[in-house]
């Protein structure tokens, strides 16, 4: 049921017109069966009246002509067999009697020997049945199918034998009753139009066909296989169901007819109805009701489809193309109200209602998504613009967030970083996964510090946090990566000027303190050496005072080798003094020879200075060191103490040369490289060996005083403590160094170009 | 140096920078006196007049300076040798006043003494 309505309102309602059609139909089938039940009651009826009609017709034509033989029979000139009389009455006869074509008189050969016809006089009816007959059993009786000889018409001829006055048969008289006349008969009955009669004779031939018919054509036999039926019925009226030849379906009624009971039938009358023709009425009267019917049902799918139109599907189609449109995404459209019936007015109603609310809640999201976007991109701007890295992870640990700042850092490229480990994306992390692992799984805040990654060939430190997320319950973590290379430089730097200061502060109040007893040393050490020379007159009175020369004290403390500890003394004093005289420069501020001079000019002569150096000459030729220069074109002069500024670069120069002479590798020539660059306000140098590099415990100490690797007695543990101070506190510039095991070291000096400010 | 070999005062604090200084003056037939602070050096001046001093800066009571600017005007013609074991002494001017230039400053350790006592002798020449 649901099926059958399932397509479009039109053919639902086409459905529903038809179905409310259908008992019209049963009822116009049944009005039909029962009109041809009742026509072939009628039919059965017409034809049983009929044939009795003809029947009657029959019994009447033979009792007429029985009547009339009788009478003849008896007639005077009969009796006589006056022929001339006969003749006179037959003819006058058949002048009354225009159904017979003629009256005749046999004698008992069977020859005519009276007629109303003269022609026909003198023929031989020996042969004929009737005369057989009559002559045989003394009665009335029939004949069969005959053409008149005289009159050429079909006739049917009764005959009745006649005596003579002495009672004996002399003959015959007949009358021939003219076939045709039936027609006559018939066309006074006003039968049914569909109604056939026929009549046969004793033979079975047609004697009869009414209304006539060319294809049965009088004279004939007929239909063998009805005939056959008729003849062998047990009863001599009857009814019979036919199918002709050709295919019709007949009813016939049939009535054998009889003489005398005890006689054979000599004649058999059938009516036939053709069924068609019987049921024509009913199944016209069916045929006008169905017409009508189809032309109500064809009015009403008319009136249906208008007024659905008017009441369903105006509002429908209005409603139907604003869903389509609402289907399609546009959300203004809205269904006509007003048309329709009031559940399409509702359902209209509702649906803008709906569309309404669709709109509005549309534009809400388009407003929510606005700020949701705005959101997104100020947070997208903050984590963008932030200097720390930042990469999200899922709760599986895969990334899946990373800002421009961590892009940098990434091994990988952003697209094939998302959804990665982070151990592939950013290598540093691997050796961190534990902490990462532990910021995941217990919702612990994590931090490394100082984590070292290189980069572009530069050693970067890095802070990292692993933040879990726990919010709203999004799993996952955060790893926060700061570059902190800059500030542990400067934390490096600010711990190293600290330290440089309170050694130089110490060196200072130190330098006092020693210099008064080494002046003791010095001084009484010279005053020692003098009490023993012969050209002081006091030294020679004094020895003769003592009982002995000048000469044998110098002697013995020659030979006690006395003056040579003496000058010991002396020059380890001296010596002394000097490392003192160096660790006061520290502290010590002198204005004098500030001038503005060329950094790259102050490089060329300090690193000429080397290759003349004598110290360095004997030991480390600095002619064997590849010098790359890479200065900066118009570099800006820098105010500063010429001589000191060398002094610093020779020193770098030496260390370096020493530190590759040291370890020597042979795969790598030494090269040193000067590099300056400048800025609006400070020139800077860098001085960059490839020597052997120095590891995390000398890199933060080599500008401490007496901090030295060399061998003893190559270096004093000085010369970087008063580069170091000649650079910040002569100058107010900067040293550092980068250095990293097998890596070389650079030294790099920043100085402000205005000079100490 | 006419006549008498000069008188000179040695001021300091520590004996054997004293005495050695006064063994090296002697040895070149100066008399020499000696203080160990400018307190014993005025006292002394006052029974023995100088004719040049060598003066420590950081003396244990009053400073060498102090000294010789409380020493000048009662002895104007006295020379001022100053020694010092401080770097960072810088003289100031009411010493540059008395006459004392920067090349009568001698820095500790005195490797040699006898550059100090050549200076002196120029100066009372």
């Amino acid at each position: 049921m649901k099926a059958f309505f399932s397509g479009s309102i039109h053919k639902s309602l086409t459905i529903i017109v038809l179905l409310v059609a259908l008992p019209a139909m049963a009822l116009g089938a049944y009005t039909m069966f029962e009109s041809r039940l009742h026509a072939e009651n009628a039919a059965r009826q017409d034809t049983r009246g009929l044939l009795h009609a003809l029947s009657s017709i029959q019994t009447g034509i033979v009792s007429e002509a029985k009547v009339l033989l009788m009478a003849l029979e008896h007639l005077p000139e009969v009796e006589n067999g006056s022929r001339e009389a006969c003749n006179q009455r037959f003819t006058v006869l058949l002048g009354d009697h225009p159904e017979l074509s003629n009256i005749f008189l046999t004698d008992k050969a069977g020859i005519v020997i009276a007629s109303g016809l003269p022609a026909f006089l003198h023929k031989d009816l020996s042969d004929r049945l009737y005369f057989k007959e009559a002559m045989a059993t003394r009665k009335f009786s029939a004949g069969a199918f005959n053409v008149g000889r005289a009159s050429g018409l079909p006739i049917l001829v009764f005959a009745l034998p006649v005596t003579d006055g002495k009672g004996a048969y002399a003959g015959i008289v007949g009358d021939s009753f003219k076939l045709e006349y039936y027609d006559k008969f018939l066309g006074k009955l006003g039968l049914p139009p569909q109604a056939r009669v026929g009549i046969f004779d004793r033979n079975g031939l047609r004697m009869l066909a009414y209304p006539p018919d060319a294809a049965l054509p009088l004279g004939e036999a007929a239909a063998p296989t009805l005939w056959k039926r008729i003849v062998a019925a047990p009863t001599d009226e009857g009814m019979l169901d036919d199918r002709q030849p050709n295919g019709k379906h007949v009813l016939v009624a049939y009535a054998r007819l009889r003489l005398r009971p005890a006689d054979a039938p000599y004649a058999t009358i059938a009516v036939s109805m053709d069924w068609q023709d019987a049921f024509r009425d009913a199944r016209n009267r069916f045929t006008h009701s169905m017409m009508l019917l189809a032309l109500v049902v064809v009015f009403t799918l008319f009136i249906a489809r208008r007024m659905g139109r008017v009441a369903v599907l105006a509002g429908l189609d209005s409603l139907m193309v604003a869903s389509d449109r609402l289907g399609k995404g546009d959300l203004t459209a809205r269904a006509t109200l007003g048309s329709g019936s009031l559940e399409i007015r509702r359902l209209a109603d509702t649906f803008n209602g709906m569309a309404q609310g669709l709109e509005s809640r549309a534009r809400e999201l388009r407003q929510r998504d606005a700020e949701l976007a705005k959101i997104r991109n100020l947070l997208n701007n903050i984590l963008e613009s932030m200097p720390s890295a930042i990469i999200a992870l899922d709760e599986n640990g895969l990334v899946t967030l990373c800002n421009a700042s961590a892009q940098s850092l990434c091994a990988l490229p952003p697209e094939k970083a998302l959804g990665s480990p982070p151990g592939d994306v950013l290598p540093l992390l691997a050796a961190h996964l534990d902490k990462l692992h532990v910021a995941l799984c217990q919702r612990q805040v994590q931090r490394v510090e100082r984590a070292s990654l290189r980069l572009d060939g530069m050693e970067h430190l890095f802070d990292l946090q692993f933040y879990p997320l726990v919010a709203n319950g999004v799993n996952g973590a955060v790893i926060r990566l700061d570059d902190v290379t800059e500030r542990e430089r400067l934390r490096e730097m600010m711990i190293q000027s600290e330290k440089m200061a309170s050694v130089g502060g110490l060196a200072a109040g130190m330098a006092h303190e020693i210099n008064n007893p080494l002046s003791s040393i010095l001084q009484a050490a010279q005053v020692c050496l003098m009490q023993f020379d012969p050209a002081l007159e006091s030294n020679r009175k004094a020895a003769e005072d003592c009982s002995c020369t000048i000469e044998a004290v110098r002697c013995y403390i020659k030979e006690r080798r006395i003056e040579k500890f003496l000058e010991g003394i002396q020059e380890a004093g001296k010596r002394a003094a000097a490392i003192v005289s160096s660790m006061l420069e520290f502290s010590r501020k002198s204005d004098s020879r500030r001038a503005p001079a060329n950094i790259n000019e102050i490089l060329d002569h300090s690193l000429a200075l080397a290759a003349t150096d004598y110290d360095l000459k004997k030991r480390y030729d600095f002619r064997h060191i590849a010098i790359i220069r890479d200065y900066a074109p118009d570099i800006p002069e820098v105010v500063c103490i010429r001589t000191e500024i060398e002094q610093v670069l020779l020193n770098l120069f030496k260390n370096a040369a020493q530190a590759m002479a040291a370890h020597p590798d042979p795969e790598r020539k030494p090269t040193i490289t000067v590099r300056t660059r400048h800025t609006d306000e400070a020139v800077s140098l860098a001085i960059q060996d490839n020597g052997p590099g120095m590891d995390e415990h000398v890199r933060p100490r080599v500008f401490e005083p007496f901090f030295t690797t060399k061998e003893p007695g190559e270096g004093t543990g000085l010369g970087l403590s008063v580069s170091y101070f000649i650079i910040t506190t002569n100058h107010g510039g900067t040293i550092r160094v980068e250095s990293r095991p097998g890596q070389g070291a650079t030294f790099i000096i920043n100085l402000p170009r205005g000079g100490r400010p | 140096m006419t006549g008498h070999p000069p008188t000179i005062l040695v001021v300091d604090d520590e004996e054997t920078i004293r005495d050695s200084l006064q063994v090296f003056l002697e040895a070149r037939g100066w008399n020499v006196v000696t203080a160990a602070s400018a307190e014993e050096a005025l006292e002394i001046l006052a029974n023995c007049p100088c004719d040049g001093a060598i003066v420590d800066i950081r003396l244990p009571g009053q400073n060498g300076d102090a000294m010789i600017l409380a020493a000048h005007p009662q002895y104007p013609a006295m020379k001022w040798i100053i020694c010092t074991g401080s770097m960072e002494f810088r003289l100031g001017p009411e010493v540059l006043a008395v006459g004392v230039t920067s090349q009568d400053v001698f820095t500790k350790p005195i490797a040699d003494m006898g550059k100090l006592v050549d200076r002196l002798q120029c100066l009372l020449a």
